[in-house]
């Protein structure tokens, strides 16, 4: 039987690759019977939707006038334009 | 081929300078890397521009060459001088996480509404400072993960790891870790 140790790291490295089919239900099995994993697993699962979700937050940022200015100027010098 | 307003190189700091200002920022955490990277990018993309097959937006051509730009720039940064140790791994906490056989020692309580958090200008800020607080390495090693950009192959080339199997370790710590400052920093507070 897997730990809740070992259970949490498969979980998160079930986020990053694919994992045998066989490790996936040790985890759904263990989820059923411990509260505490299942806590953490959508926690991490939040944070990876977080981050996932970090872009679209930003969409109001925007490149300052200054850095604009200098790299127009920097393609300007490369003469290129 | 036919070139319309958008593929006139000209325009191309006008167009898409801040979307590949934004898809930097997040990747490398620094304004003025992220404005290096954006020059670097379009510089490259005019000498290019012949080689471009139009098979593809413009947008995602110069997008596709911002992805080469961080992963260089990544690897110029060589973390050699930075390996991990049990400290930034989070052997502690994972310690007092766990009892010795691997059991639980603590209680997770349900964070309360987190989806809400997001719409929060305060929890992006809570996050950030969480993830400057994780060692630099597994900060960026989640963010170029997670966002999907880099293949677990060129992550260990950049991270000098031998085997994909430390990635996966590290990432897993990197998780604990930012999940641990999230719940005291943010979710006990609500």
């Amino acid at each position: 039987m897997l730990k809740c140790k070992q259970i949490t790291e498969l979980a998160s490295n079930s986020l990053d690759t694919s994992i045998p089919w066989l490790k996936r239900l040790q985890i759904k099995l263990h989820l059923m019977m411990c509260e505490t994993c299942y806590q953490y697993i959508k926690q991490i699962k939040f944070i990876q939707n977080t981050i996932s979700g970090i872009e679209k937050h930003q969409e109001n940022i925007f490149l300052s006038v200054e850095a604009k200015k200098r790299i127009q100027a920097k393609l300007n010098q490369a003469k290129i334009l | 081929m036919p070139h319309t307003t958008q593929d006139n190189p000209e325009s191309w700091l006008d167009n898409y300078g801040d979307m590949l200002y934004r898809f930097a920022l997040v990747r490398v955490r620094s304004e003025a890397t992220a404005e290096d990277l954006v020059q670097d990018t379009l510089l490259a993309g005019i000498q290019a521009f012949d080689k471009f097959s139009g098979q593809s937006s413009v947008r995602t051509w110069l997008t596709g060459i911002l992805k080469h730009k961080i992963i260089d720039h990544f690897r110029k940064n060589r973390y050699d001088s930075q390996s991990l140790n049990d400290s930034d791994l989070g052997e502690d906490l994972l310690n007092s996480q766990f009892d010795q056989q691997g059991k639980w020692q603590i209680d997770l309580v349900e964070w309360a509404t987190p989806d809400c958090s997001l719409n929060e200008q305060q929890f992006w800020h809570v996050f950030q400072q969480c993830l400057d607080r994780l060692p630099k390495k597994m900060a960026d090693l989640l963010l170029l993960r997670t966002l999907g950009d880099v293949s677990s192959e060129d992550c260990c080339q950049v991270l000098g790891y031998e085997t994909t199997n430390q990635l996966w370790v590290t990432l897993s710590r990197t998780r604990m870790k930012l999940r641990q400052c999230l719940d005291v920093k943010w979710f006990e507070t609500k």
